[in-house]
């Protein structure tokens, strides 16, 4: 057990690793990154912009694809000097260059972040990997750019090689199509169809928030109630308890005319103990001054 | 008399007079048919029908309908024919747009009284919150003070605790007051990804229920005529956002953060609040009511139809 348990860790530790490796030193002389490296090469072809109508539910009518290199970056206003990335990726796969302009190319893109990624994916998703071999992977994306893709599962993780990934299906990953011809509808740009690739429905929690909203509005959290509750009663008992406590412990002075009528007996009743009565007089008096 | 007479013929003067002297009043007569009848077409429409025909590409069908006009009396059952399919189409053009426009109206209306029904959700809360708020301070003030103040009364005569007991009242006031403070803002609350009709204004990602027919996208992107800037409606809507303290300036960090949340383009953590609802209703009838402009030069290019 133990040692299953090592191997688990070290399983996790080589994926992490393998990971890190292909972040931090992409020059590394490894066959997986070499071909990695020819990859981004013919991802380089796609110098080139484009337009798009929508992607996923997303509808950009004034939207603009971006490429360079195995970089993808969508935009929903050219016309905006600071617009930020609606969404950007990486380009996993690629074929059919039809030019240097990148026209009538085809292939797969997987976004890894942007303002409007989580309208494409909430994370609850299961995405899946199907190398050549015909085997599938299943869990969630970590990472990926054009050379690796690295899936964690439910035990451990694994990081896959592009050249061996056949398909990803996940609703951040997309099947793009750049158009041939100049569309109309695009300013006269070339259209970049945008066809989804997730297992579940793509849009099904775009739906129901109006719901949640409603819901988180007409919930009553009886124990956010009770604790309020609580804290007034003991905030205002406080009040009460905290003065009595001190008025215990705190004892009022004593009224002068009392302690010199007791000094007074003390002194008339003790003829037999008169030094207990020369004490009493010596307490009343320091009391008195 | 002759005084009252006089101030009645006034006031029957005032009440009639603009309604005959408003040209841009379209209500439709009679006499007003047979004065569109013997005007050329391009001066029928108003600058706003011009351009909405144009955009809608039917100019080409209300000239050929004016020629008909003209030669009427020559080829009577010969034109009919032409005459009838033309304004059959004409007509389909615009009650689609109609239609269109409705659509739009409808989808900016039922988010409208969404976010109405929000707010009262959330202002009910937030109320309630103020009344209890003003429950405990009552109660630290009259209850807790009065007690504190009893105590110290000659006869009573306890000093310590009586200014400890008002010490906690002077405490308690003070923690209520600043709650009062921030139960005033109500709950803020999140919210997922759900775009709404700003959305594609501010042109951030819309869905499928929040997009534009062409023919109102394109009403909203055309600069209105007789306008001395060149911005467009669209443009002069989020200016006039700007202008009111509705939206801080887009340029801005800020102001872009906040269109997202506005149009819901993004998930929205602890941002949902009464102001930003409001804010959102009422640019979102301000958008209705620009949309709902179209009706009238639809009403302009309708008359025109029937007139020629």
């Amino acid at each position: 057990m133990v040692l299953f348990g090592f191997r688990k860790r070290g399983a996790a530790l080589l994926s992490i690793a393998l990971t890190l490796t292909a972040m931090l030193s992409p020059a590394t002389t490894s066959p997986v990154l070499a071909r990695a490296k020819k990859s981004v090469r013919t991802a380089d072809q796609f110098k080139t912009q484009s337009g798009l109508t929508k992607i996923g539910p997303l509808h950009m009518s004034d939207g603009v694809v971006l490429m360079q290199g195995p970089d993808v970056v969508i935009l929903s206003d050219t016309s905006d000097p600071l617009s930020e990335a609606e969404l950007a990726g990486v380009v996993i796969k690629s074929s059919g260059a039809a030019d240097q302009s990148g026209q009538g190319s085809q292939g797969q893109v997987f976004f890894t972040k942007g303002t409007s990624l989580p309208a494409l994916d909430d994370g609850s998703q299961i995405e899946r990997v199907t190398l050549k071999d015909g085997s599938a992977f299943e869990g969630r994306i970590v990472y990926a750019n054009s050379a690796v893709v690295a899936l964690k599962m439910k035990r451990g993780s694994k990081t896959f090689g592009t050249e061996n990934v056949v398909a990803i299906n996940s609703p951040r990953a997309f099947n793009f199509q750049i158009g041939k011809d100049p569309d109309p509808a695009a300013n006269g740009a070339n259209l970049t169809a945008f066809i989804p690739t997730t297992l579940g429905p793509a849009s099904s929690h775009l739906a129901d928030e109006s719901s949640q909203l409603k819901l988180r509005l007409t919930k009553h959290n009886m124990m956010t109630k009770g604790v309020m509750l609580a804290a007034t009663v003991a905030a205002v008992g406080a009040c009460f308890v905290i003065p009595a406590v001190v008025a215990v412990k705190v004892q009022p002075p004593r009224n002068s005319n009392n302690s010199s009528s007791g000094g007074g007996g003390g002194g008339s009743s003790g003829g037999s103990s008169g030094g207990s009565s020369g004490g009493s007089s010596s307490s009343s008096s320091s009391s008195g001054n | 008399m002759h005084r009252c007479f006089a101030l009645l013929l006034l006031l029957l003067l005032a009440a009639t007079g603009p309604a005959l002297a408003d040209p841009d009043d379209l209500s439709e007569t009679e006499e007003r048919s047979a004065k569109l009848a013997s005007m050329p077409v391009h001066t029928l429409l108003s600058p706003a029908g011009k351009q909405l025909a144009t955009s809608l590409g039917v100019l080409p069908q209300l000239q050929k309908l004016a020629e008909l006009r003209e030669h009427r009396g020559k080829k009577q059952g010969e034109i009919s024919h032409l005459n009838a399919s033309l304004r059959l189409e004409l007509t389909e053009t615009i009650l689609t747009t109609m239609l269109q426009c409705q659509q739009v109206i409808v989808e900016i209306d039922s988010e409208i009284s969404e976010s109405s029904e929000f707010i009262a959700a959330m202002g009910s809360r937030r109320d309630r919150a103020i009344q209890y708020n003003s429950l405990a301070s009552l109660v630290a003030n009259g209850i807790v003070s009065t007690t504190g103040n009893y105590l110290q009364m000659p006869p009573n005569m306890s000093q310590i605790p009586g200014d400890t007991m008002e010490a906690g009242a002077s405490m308690l006031s003070g923690c209520l007051g600043a709650m009062a403070m921030y139960q005033q803002n109500g709950e803020k609350l999140s919210a997922g990804i759900r775009p709404n009709m700003l959305a594609k204004v501010f042109k951030r990602p819309n869905n499928e229920l929040t997009e534009y027919p062409d023919i109102i996208w394109t009403y909203l992107n055309t600069v209105p005529p007789g306008s001395n800037q060149s911005k467009t409606r669209r443009e002069l809507l989020i200016d006039s956002w700007e202008k009111l303290g509705r939206i801080p300036s887009p340029s801005e960090q800020k102001g872009r953060e906040y269109t997202r949340i506005l149009s819901g383009t993004i998930p929205q953590k602890k941002t949902v609040t009464i102001n930003m609802l409001e804010d959102r209703s009422a640019m979102l009838a301000d958008l209705r009511a620009i949309v709902g402009q179209i009706y009238k030069d639809l009403l302009n290019l309708m008359l025109v139809v029937r007139a020629v």
